[in-house]
């Protein structure tokens, strides 16, 4: 993981680049009351949102509640984004996370095994594909048993490629407590996907 | 065992793989953006000011009230000198049952025999 984690930091978007994001330049719009803007804005975020919402969930239902949620959070309190304290994208990641690490839509049940086969990949060779989907199934399935801040952690960390300390401000809580999510997430798949060895290769 | 570089290599794969690609998600995806422009729509103002005149309102009347209806010292006009409150020594009020405007109230309201059988 070590190595893995040098390559976050290079990923973080430069400070004086943050007020010239395209959704930067709309959630301003959007916050002097451009519906049109926000529609646009809504196009460029729904997709992502959805799936990160179904990696962490594991449930599709749960998910699209939760980023519904989380662009009427985004329309509400728009004027609220200030681009001098923080990223765009930050700034919605922690939304969408806390929407979808909302407490009250935790104590719904989640099917994710039964959609554990749905996950699919754009790997462009058809084997690959195929052995990717596989892999990604398996491991969606793994992961379904794990608390859903260890998945959303998993998931920020590998999906992303984000820092510690972003993952913290998008979960909002101590980097220390997101190295404990993501190794005590680690061990427990590890320990599950232990019999797909050859799955892996 | 599982090596943690197979493990890196799986999670890397799950992570960003898409898990969006049946009909149901494109359904999904056309809700949740009928949802952002229906919200847009509705709510054209997110400044909202009145709720805050609305909920100092409330709190003013709520606290009105409370002076009002409260036993001690300030809704009694003594001055703001703290007492004992107790029956008998001037801070507790007593309904009083049989005065000349109770059994108004209640001649008004007590139906006769004849209003009784046609009820």
């Amino acid at each position: 993981m070590g190595e893995h984690g040098l390559d976050m930091h290079a990923l973080n978007p430069a400070n004086d680049l943050r007020a010239n994001e395209p959704e930067a330049l709309l959630i301003r719009r959007a916050a002097e009351g451009d519906a049109s803007a926000f529609s646009e804005l809504a196009r460029l975020l729904a997709r992502p949102a959805l799936a990160q919402a179904v990696r962490v969930l594991g449930d599709r239902a749960l998910a699209e509640d939760a980023v519904q949620e989380a662009l009427t959070r985004l329309w509400r309190e728009a004027k609220r984004f200030d681009p001098e304290r923080g990223s765009f994208a930050g700034w919605w990641r922690r939304m969408l996370m806390n929407c979808a690490l909302d407490g009250r839509r935790r104590l719904k049940p989640v099917s994710s095994i039964d959609e554990a086969a749905d996950v699919i990949d754009e790997t462009p060779t058809p084997e690959g594909a195929a052995e990717s989907a596989d892999l990604a199934a398996r491991v969606q399935q793994a992961a379904a048993v794990l608390p859903e801040r260890q998945r959303a952690a998993l998931s920020l960390f590998y999906g992303e490629g984000l820092s510690m300390a972003e993952i913290a401000d998008a979960l909002e809580t101590s980097e220390k407590a997101v190295e404990g999510l993501l190794l005590r997430g680690r061990a427990a798949l590890k320990e599950r996907l232990a019999g797909l060895k050859d799955a892996l290769r | 065992m599982t090596s943690d570089k197979d493990l890196d290599f799986a999670l890397g794969r799950w992570a960003k793989a898409d898990p969006l690609g049946g009909a149901g998600d494109e359904a999904a995806l056309l809700r949740i953006l009928q949802h952002a422009d229906a919200i847009a729509m509705d709510e054209p103002s997110r400044s909202r000011p009145w709720w805050w005149v609305g909920g100092a309102v409330a709190v003013a009347a709520s606290a009105a009230m409370a002076l009002l209806l409260a036993p001690g010292p300030i809704g009694t006009g003594n001055g703001g000198k703290s007492s004992a409150a107790g029956v008998g020594d001037g801070s507790v009020i007593l309904a009083q049952a049989s005065d000349d405007e109770s059994l108004a109230f209640a001649l008004l309201y007590t139906p006769t025999s004849e209003e009784e059988y046609l009820l």
